[in-house]
């Protein structure tokens, strides 16, 4: 069985690999982050269009989790960033986040809060359970086993048995297994300096309410600095000092809703109060040492602990 | 280790009655109804404040608040942040959702609910107490001839209606729960008062009752190669279509038809069962006037089952082994029986014609052979480690069990109990859902029970190094619960535990006084409801908050606390046993974990 996959965002490799599913209807295909996706669209759209068909049937599984092929550090929050806008360019929900590198120590616990069950990063030397601070973890699969598109000619694509991520993920995980586990530590801060003012700037608009989500989205995923410098109000009472807001932002559905997420930073399993008047909310939750937890608030103030895809 | 001591606490007590009930004081009808001014209230509220109707102000600064969904009582005086904010929810403490008038009564009030009112009072109490109380209503309404697990009754919130039967796949497991937790009540009182204080009297008849109820379901089979029932019944006891039971007539017993016994063409199936029963256990039916003959066993028994004799015979072996040798014979043979027939059947608990039941299985063929197996097995081969070191301290011999123990060790048994967690996590991905969803509750009991076992009798250094671990490795699922009956063994168990006392304690304040099971609010507004990772749609999701004792559904040690069920879980005719109250309780006292104040 084989797991073929597109390596990098080239036209000529896409339309190959497009052209082997077409006359092999066995051919399965993977690759492309959601970003690369969106770009394909404006680029070749006859060719988005056949990888779009390709996608809803389950022959082409793309790079889910991550907007792009970028490989460098980047914080907590712009990790649940990259989930939430590459879900809503996929519509589709994946179970295999596919990454370049680990990116931070909060990868085990934001791939599970996006509610992946393993992850498939380029820069694993083997496979291994990786565990965070928080106690959450994921199966880590290394890409080394995987096979270049650009490699595979008629015959190869007709006498091969081939695999999505899924399919390969699901296989490892119905086997024995006896991996090491690897722990990646505390990621201090969720947010860097700059973008705690695109955060900002994102309360504060909810405070007034308008809408921004478009806007704030695009400075995420350019990470371009956020110009503006607002103070929000200080609406969202925390009754434990480890414990920190990092979102507050509107559901990314339109309904109105809104999310909060918050952060445990002393190490402790703390039960925790939080009341937010402007939203009606005023709620109690558990929280464990270093955990990362988003919530959904309704126009009621009715609460609902959720995933990062809001 | 200091005993944190329980200080008296604030219990509740809620009566039910018509509104026409004499003893309610016409007052509440008289009642002005003022909606309350919650603006700013700095507490999260289990009700949207909008849909608070009335108050009433009571002593000391309470106050209580009625609304569409219950009664909320605000002390801001409480000693504990948890207890500022209690919440008082149909159907376990008021009849119906919407309060229409509320009357302070000294430290309670009285509730108009429609139809209803409900007479809510707080009484102080120590946790001691607690346990007599809930201890008084099981031997009461649920104990049936020294087991406990559940009765029904005949009607809502009456519990002198309690039917005299009731059916169990588990009257082994959770009696000996029950009886583990009486033995350590009587050590208390024996080590408080003398051996022939009135108390300590009764507190060894109770705890003597129950491990008898437990050996028996060791030998009402009457099966001579070893066996263990889940459960019986008395010939003039309903049979539940629901499993494999047996009925004995003279030297054999006969497969009862039940829809799994027709399936499996077991009806009528011929075991014998010429074993001799004790004569001492089988007065519990002898008394009643009954003999052997028409008894109906349960078979194909579970881990579950056998885990839980083992440990109860271990602490009944320690405390009342030596004021009651006749007793420790029995607990000698019954084990040595038990431990033979898993040996000789390859490690696993056979039915008659040399199949394993479906649940008993500690052998390397179960483990290897699927992936529930696999999954299985660190806490398996925990549990079987658990049996042989039991039976060497109880029995005083090493030959045979120390053979197999060392075995077992050299095959990798004590290798495969670090193994839980990545096993359990992988076949939960497996399975679609997040660990918690799809943990079978009722293993964190056996997983606290066998590593409490093997972490009090092994010495060897390495080993228990190894115990520990894989006790560890349970850590995620047991400890989210904070519940004592779990955190006081690992405490016992595990160096550097963590546990919060002062916790555990909270959660021995607030159970109620009463088990009878009724439904309770869950849709909160001060609780969020997790959405679940589980796609199986029938699979339950969450709430984010582990509610106190008083505010969430009854249930035994199998259940997930956090389970979110809008409205109903029980129509108030289930009264449970206590023993997941005392267990905990008497377990703390005895091991020095918890006092009480003087």
């Amino acid at each position: 069985m084989m797991v073929a996959v597109i390596k990098n965002y080239d036209i000529q490799a896409i339309k190959h690999a497009v052209c082997l599913a077409e006359k092999h209807e066995k051919f399965k295909i993977n690759g492309l982050f959601a970003g690369e996706i969106h770009q394909l669209k404006k680029d070749a759209p006859e060719l988005y269009g056949k990888v779009n068909e390709l996608i809803s049937v389950g022959r082409w599984n793309p790079c889910a989790g991550m907007w792009s092929s970028c490989g460098e550090k980047i914080s907590e929050e712009a990790l649940c960033r990259n989930i939430l806008y590459s879900a809503q360019e996929l519509k589709k929900e994946y179970h295999v986040f596919y990454g370049v590198d680990y990116y931070n120590a909060s990868l085990a616990k934001c791939v599970y809060a996006g509610r992946f069950d393993a992850a498939i990063i380029e820069a694993a030397k083997q496979n291994h359970w990786l565990e965070c601070a928080d106690g959450s973890r994921v199966l880590v699969l290394a890409a080394d086993s995987f096979t270049d598109v650009l490699s595979l000619n008629d015959e190869k694509a007709k006498e091969n048995e081939f695999m999505t991520f899924e399919e390969y993920s699901k296989a490892v995980l119905l086997s024995p297994l006896d991996l090491p586990t690897v722990k990646s530590g505390f990621e201090p801060k969720a947010y860097t300096d700059d973008e705690k003012k695109l955060l900002d700037f994102e309360r504060a608009a909810v405070q007034k309410k308008e809408d921004v989500r478009e806007q704030v989205k695009a400075l995420w995923l350019s990470r371009e600095k956020c110009t503006a410098d607002v103070q929000p109000k200080d609406n969202v009472k925390i009754d434990v000092s480890g414990v920190e807001l990092v979102a507050f932002k509107l559901a990314e559905d339109g309904t109105g809703d809104t999310v909060i997420r918050v952060r445990e930073t002393d190490g402790r399993e703390t039960p925790v109060r939080l009341i937010c008047d402007d939203i009606e909310a005023a709620f109690r939750f558990e929280i464990l040492p270093y955990e990362t937890i988003t919530f959904r608030v309704d126009a009621q103030g009715y609460v609902t602990e959720t995933f990062i895809q809001e | 280790m200091e005993p944190f001591i329980l200080k008296k606490h604030t219990a509740r007590k809620t009566t039910v009655m018509p509104k026409d009930s004499p003893a309610v004081p016409e007052q509440l009808f008289i009642q002005e109804c003022k909606k309350p001014d919650l603006d700013g209230f700095q507490y999260p509220l289990p009700v949207r404040k909008c849909e608070y109707t009335c108050y009433a102000e009571g002593e000391n600064g309470v106050l209580w608040l009625g609304s569409t969904n219950g009664v909320t009582r605000f002390d801001p005086g409480a000693d504990y942040e948890e207890d500022k904010i209690m919440y008082f929810s149909a159907r376990r403490h008021l009849e119906e959702k919407k309060v229409e008038k509320i009357l302070a009564d000294g430290d309670g009030a009285w509730v108009l609910t429609g139809e209803y009112v409900t007479h809510i009072e707080m009484p102080v109490m120590p946790c001691e107490q607690k346990a007599e109380i809930l201890l008084d209503e099981t031997n009461k309404y649920v104990m049936r001839r020294g087991m406990v697990s559940q009765k029904e009754l005949r009607e809502r919130r009456v519990l002198e209606s309690a039917y005299p039967y009731t059916s169990s796949d588990n009257d082994g497991s959770f009696t000996s729960a029950h009886a583990a937790g009486e033995v350590f009540h009587y050590a208390v009182y024996r080590d408080k008062y003398g051996e022939n204080h009135p108390k300590t009297v009764k507190a060894r008849a109770d705890a003597t009752k129950a491990v008898e109820a437990c050996l028996l379901l060791m030998y009402i089979h009457g099966r001579e190669e070893g066996f263990v029932a889940r459960s019986y019944h008395l010939p003039d006891e309903p049979v539940p279509d629901d499993g494999f039971f047996y009925e004995r007539k003279g030297d054999k017993a006969y497969c009862v038809k039940t829809t799994a016994s027709e399936k499996t063409g077991r009806t009528g199936e011929a075991v014998d069962c010429t074993h001799k029963i004790p004569e001492r256990l089988a007065k519990l039916y002898t008394d009643l006037g009954y003999t052997e003959d028409g008894i109906v066993y349960k078979a194909d028994t579970s881990s579950d089952e056998i885990t839980s004799h083992f440990m109860q015979m271990w602490v009944a072996h320690d405390i009342l082994g030596s004021v009651d040798p006749e007793l420790d014979d029995i607990i000698k043979d019954a084990c040595t029986r038990t431990m033979t027939h898993i040996i000789n059947c390859g490690f696993e608990l056979h039915e008659h014609n040399g199949k394993p039941t479906t649940w008993a299985k500690w052998s390397k063929r179960y483990f290897e052979n699927d992936m529930l197996g696999y999954v299985d097995a660190p806490l398996n081969a925990a549990e079987l480690l658990s049996y042989l070191k039991v039976t060497m301290h109880i029995t005083g011999e090493k030959g045979i069990w120390q053979q197999t123990y060392d075995s077992l060790i050299k095959e990798g048994y004590a290798d495969l109990t670090t193994k839980h967690f990545d096993r359990f996590f992988q076949g939960a991905v497996c399975c679609d859902c997040a660990p918690e969803e799809d943990l079978m509750y009722g293993d964190n009991m056996l997983a606290t029970l066998a590593f409490w076992m093997l972490c009090s009798l092994e010495k060897d250094e390495a080993l228990l190094k190894q115990y520990r671990d894989g006790y560890r490795s349970w850590a995620p699922s047991l400890l989210r619960e904070h519940m004592p009956g779990y955190d006081f063994p690992y405490l016992l168990s595990v160096p550097d535990a963590g546990i919060d006392v002062e916790r555990d304690a909270l959660w021995f304040y607030r159970n109620e006084l009463s088990r009878l099971c009724s439904s309770v609010v869950l849709k909160r507004h001060d609780v969020p409801m997790k959405k679940k990772r589980n796609k199986d749609e029938d699979n339950r999701p969450e709430i984010s908050a582990l509610l106190p004792q008083d505010e969430r559904f009854i249930t035994k040690y199998d259940r997930n606390p956090f389970n979110y069920n809008p409205e109903s879980w029980h129509p108030e005719t289930t009264v449970e046993g206590c023993y997941v109250f005392t267990f905990a309780y008497w377990l703390g006292r005895y091991y020095g974990i918890i006092g009480e104040e003087e």
